[in-house]
């Protein structure tokens, strides 16, 4: 475990070093990283500017659900989606030899290798967005119940990586599939939206969709004092299944890759 | 004309080789307009007052963009700011005896007709055995629309090019793309259809060119526009081919000039 926290403090330090080296790289995905989250915001604003409540939620219930989906889907950007493009990049040109020759685990290096500094600043963004609207709700909230929302928020995450890990391990056996990423983005974007929302969808669509919906929809309930201890279970055991279905199916999958030479 | 139609045959089965990847585009475009059906579903049902549209007007508009969506959306910028400037592959279409322009837009035609037809069937689907889809019926207009979506993919088309080769004056294209995916999510109307954005941002919104290759064609088909309208519709839409062809052109041979053959 020490090993791959020394390598992981490696890799954030030569990440650092080519945001430095590539400035005008990094200003221009600030930019889109900001007009990603702008853009998310401005999306729940113009959708609900003539609703008053949409599936139970309030108006201002569905604006706190996009911020702290900003924040969340933030971090996400920041530490792993950037590696899931670039998983399924690697997977497409046959570059995932050079990958499994290295003497640390395929999973750490295909899942952690690069780091998105410029979504910081959509973290911030969403994160004063999601300050101001719970300020304008006059919502109480304890330093408890922060930190329970944001230890769900990291078990949210857990969740969330798993997913898509699950459904682009695909890729070992589907490689000309590399767009699946984008389809991800968009299946991504769910969360955003009430739970309540998939209710009404047949039960195995509900079925696969519904842990998305857990990941942001938890968290904020936890801050709205609608959360029960069902929901907090169910958003538990699904990240520590998931996850764990997510690394066994690799190693299967794996056993199955056939390498670029092949 | 007959090369340009070898080209179009080489790359329809070049397309048809990876269906699968037109298969998760049309899903990425089809989940999208899955969940705004939902969530105004759960609005528009709910009996609210002041709601913007019908829940009927919004089935029909979305499961229109669906196939617009798919037939008019074009994804060459990547290819051509990727992999011909960047990675200099470029040099190959400048030996050869045709324009780079053309050939580009008979490859990109049979992925757009392949993916439309993904979009075009689930919309048949869905109007024969779920709800029953309106779209344009009066036969002097039909002729009118058939144009204005031509148009609308032509145009598209040059909007494309134009943001690829932006990527002569780029080291990193990255951040300019995604700038470019939020500006047409906003402004095409795959979002929300645009009459429905708030007064300050409408006008504004409905004219700029994005409007013309998502949103018009998508009104016109589901037959919101009258006559006059739609005649004003398919002129604006070559108001904007004339003057964005005429900036691609400009770009094109300043851009030549400074591409080193190598990549960039």
């Amino acid at each position: 475990m020490k090993r791959y926290i020394r390598i992981y403090m490696q890799l954030l330090r030569l990440n650092l070093a080519t945001l430095l080296t590539y400035r005008v790289n990094f200003i221009n995905n600030m930019i889109a990283s900001i007009g990603w989250g702008a853009m998310s915001l401005y999306t729940v604003i113009i959708l609900t500017t003539h609703v008053t409540e949409a599936y139970g939620w309030k108006r201002e219930e569905l604006l706190l659900l996009n911020g702290l989906y900003g924040v969340i889907v933030g971090v996400f950007h920041m530490f792993l989606s950037i590696n899931m493009g670039r998983m399924s990049r690697i997977i497409h040109m046959g570059e995932l030899d050079g990958i499994l020759i290295k003497p640390i685990d395929s999973q750490f290096a295909i899942s952690l290798w690069q780091v998105n500094f410029s979504s910081v600043f959509r973290i911030l963004m969403a994160l004063g967005y999601t300050v101001w609207i719970m300020h304008s709700m006059h919502l109480v909230v304890t330093v408890s119940s922060i930190l329970f929302a944001v230890g769900l928020a990291l078990i949210s995450l857990v969740l969330l990586y798993s997913i898509w890990f699950l459904m682009l391990t695909n890729l070992i056996w589907f490689t000309n599939m590399s767009n699946l990423v984008v389809f991800l983005y968009s299946f991504e974007s769910m969360a955003r939206f009430p739970k309540e929302m998939l209710t009404q969808l047949a039960s195995l669509v509900f079925f696969v969709v519904m842990p998305l919906t857990l990941v942001i929809n938890t968290p904020v309930r936890v801050l709205l004092h609608t959360a029960t201890f069902a929901d907090v279970m169910m958003l538990v055991a699904l990240s520590v299944g998931l996850w764990w279905a997510a690394r066994k199916y690799w190693v299967f999958a794996l056993r199955h890759y056939t390498s670029a030479s092949s | 004309m007959k090369r340009f139609a070898t080209i179009f045959s080489l790359y329809a089965q070049h397309a048809l080789e990876y269906k699968v990847r037109s298969l998760v585009w049309f899903g990425v475009i089809l989940f999208d307009v899955f969940v705004y059906l939902l969530y105004w579903r759960g609005v528009l049902t709910s009996g609210q007052t002041g709601a913007p549209w019908t829940f009927s007007e919004a089935v029909s508009y979305y499961l229109l963009l669906l196939v617009a969506g798919n037939l008019l959306q074009i994804h060459i910028e990547e290819e051509v700011a990727f992999e011909d400037i960047q990675y200099g592959r470029l040099s190959q279409y400048l030996l050869r005896p045709f324009s780079y322009f053309r050939f580009k837009f008979f490859q990109e035609l049979p992925w757009r007709l392949i993916q439309g037809g993904f979009g075009l069937i689930t919309l048949l689907g869905i109007s024969l055995f779920v709800r029953r889809i309106v779209v344009v019926t009066d036969a002097y207009a039909i002729p009118l629309v058939i144009s204005i979506v031509v148009s609308a993919y032509m145009l598209c088309f040059i909007y494309k090019m134009i943001i690829g080769i932006i990527a002569f004056w780029t080291i990193d294209y990255t951040g300019l793309q995604n700038i470019q995916i939020i500006l047409y999510i906003l402004l095409s109307g795959l979002l929300i259809p645009l009459h429905l954005l708030p007064s300050g941002i409408r006008s504004f919104a409905l004219i700029q060119p994005i409007a013309y290759t998502l949103y018009h064609p998508v009104r016109a088909v589901q037959g919101a526009y009258t006559l006059s309208q739609l005649w004003q519709v398919l002129g604006m839409q070559w108001v904007w081919v004339i003057l964005l062809y005429g900036l691609y052109r400009f770009l094109w041979h300043k851009g030549l000039k400074v591409f080193t053959a190598v990549g960039q």
